[in-house]
């Protein structure tokens, strides 16, 4: 297994079935990969793609990949009544995540900036031109959407059995070393040392949303990350973290998202007409196991 | 012959020589003096048809134009980026990890 680091986190890339200078090379293939991403979709990279979009008075011409990001995320907004929406940038950044994540980077004493509200909808894409534009209050962050997707294709250039992880987005092929399946070990929301459930996971993408561990001070108060784009503010949920299980990555970040903002009975029923799996943890600490996944320890 | 000059005279003059020559070198050497370099900031292509790109390997075998290249270079497929070179030109490592931690996913918000 190797490692490096991407997108703020740690990715690592395991082909137990290849030698290590097979498995070292397709590491670093799946760098590139996430490199190559990073470089198109980050919002802190004046010089991104993403951030070259922005501002503009009409439309622009954008590359394939941002174009199919695009219609992937409206997608998503309308599969969710855009509860995912990847135009809260701007409360993002009002809220002081207006740089790259780091523990205590974000603090500061004054309170949260003033946003206008923007919401995906209002973002024209025309893709037989392969134009968008952007209203000015409408500041883009795909966030782990593009994170679970560089997993996903990460995942099509190795051979089976694999896994990629990149901080607890993973997408696992096979069923795993020995043939019984991934282990995956749900991580306890208010103590990282403690795992809460474990599973057995075969052929499966995995994500969590957690307001625990990217958080921060603004004006006095605890901020986080995980914006509900019906107020534009750091969502209050009743659930303190959401894993779930799908057929993508990509679609298990969405998914857990929503479930998280959601919270309440909503957040199962997401899971459920989505058809994922997964665990929701509520904010007491007792969680629950949505669909048919094999757990070995609790 | 000349009257003689007082010193505040003097320094009247001085004063005013010294001012015509920041005029001077100011007008020479201000931004807005300098002939236009032809280099300014690049508009986004708005409105024009986008560009048709396809990759020569998504063209049908019979339609792909015969493409005459230097000795030691190849097409590339459309694929990712050699592995190797791409890492090494971007500094990226990977590092290995130890074997306690192999096959095991650790689920987080991150």
């Amino acid at each position: 297994m190797f490692s490096f680091r991407a997108m703020g986190t740690e990715v690592a890339v395991a082909a137990p079935g290849v030698e290590s200078g097979e498995e070292e090379t397709l590491a670093r293939a799946v760098a590139a990969l996430f490199e190559a991403q990073e470089q198109r979709f980050s919002r802190f990279r004046d010089d991104s793609e993403l951030s070259l979009v922005h501002g503009g008075v009409d439309a622009v011409h954008v590359s394939p990949e941002l174009l199919a990001a695009l219609l992937r995320a409206r997608g998503y907004v309308e599969l969710t009544d855009g509860i995912f929406d990847p135009a809260i940038g701007g409360a993002l950044a009002a809220h002081g995540y207006d740089r790259p994540f780091a523990p205590g980077a974000l603090d500061r004493a004054a309170g949260p900036g003033s946003s206008l509200a923007a919401h995906f909808a209002d973002v024209q894409i025309d893709a037989a031109r392969g134009t968008v534009w952007l209203p000015l209050a409408v500041r883009l962050d795909f966030g782990g959407m593009i994170k679970g997707y560089t997993c996903d294709r990460a995942a099509a250039l190795l051979p089976t059995p694999s896994f990629v992880d990149a901080g607890g987005d993973a997408v696992m092929r096979g069923a795993g070393p020995d043939g019984d399946g991934w282990l995956v070990e749900v991580e306890d929301p208010r103590d990282a040392e403690r795992v809460l459930v474990s599973l057995r996971v075969r052929d499966r993408a995995v994500a969590t949303s957690a307001p625990n561990r990217r958080r921060w001070q603004v004006g006095g108060a605890s901020a986080h990350h995980l914006i509900d784009p019906r107020t534009q503010r750091p969502a209050r949920s009743d659930v303190a973290q959401v894993t779930v299980f799908a057929e993508s990555a990509e679609l298990a970040e969405v998914v857990a998202k929503t479930a998280l903002v959601l919270g309440g009975r909503e957040a199962r029923d997401v899971l459920e007409r989505t058809r994922s799996s997964g665990v929701l943890v509520r904010s007491g600490g007792r969680f629950e196991v949505v669909g048919d996944l094999e757990v070995i320890g609790a | 012959m000349a009257p003689k000059r007082s010193p505040l005279e003097a320094r009247l003059w001085l004063t005013a020589a010294l001012a015509g020559g920041y005029v001077l070198a100011w007008l020479a050497l201000s931004p807005g003096s300098a002939p236009p370099s032809g280099s300014t900031t690049p508009e986004p292509s708005v409105g024009a048809p986008p560009p048709q790109v396809v990759w020569l390997t998504e063209l049908p075998p019979a339609e792909r134009p015969v493409v005459v290249l230097p000795a030691g270079w190849t097409l590339d497929t459309g694929r990712l980026p050699a592995a190797s070179t791409a890492f090494a030109a971007q500094g990226l490592r990977a590092v290995p990890v130890p074997s306690q931690h192999r096959a095991r996913v650790r689920t987080r918000s991150s």
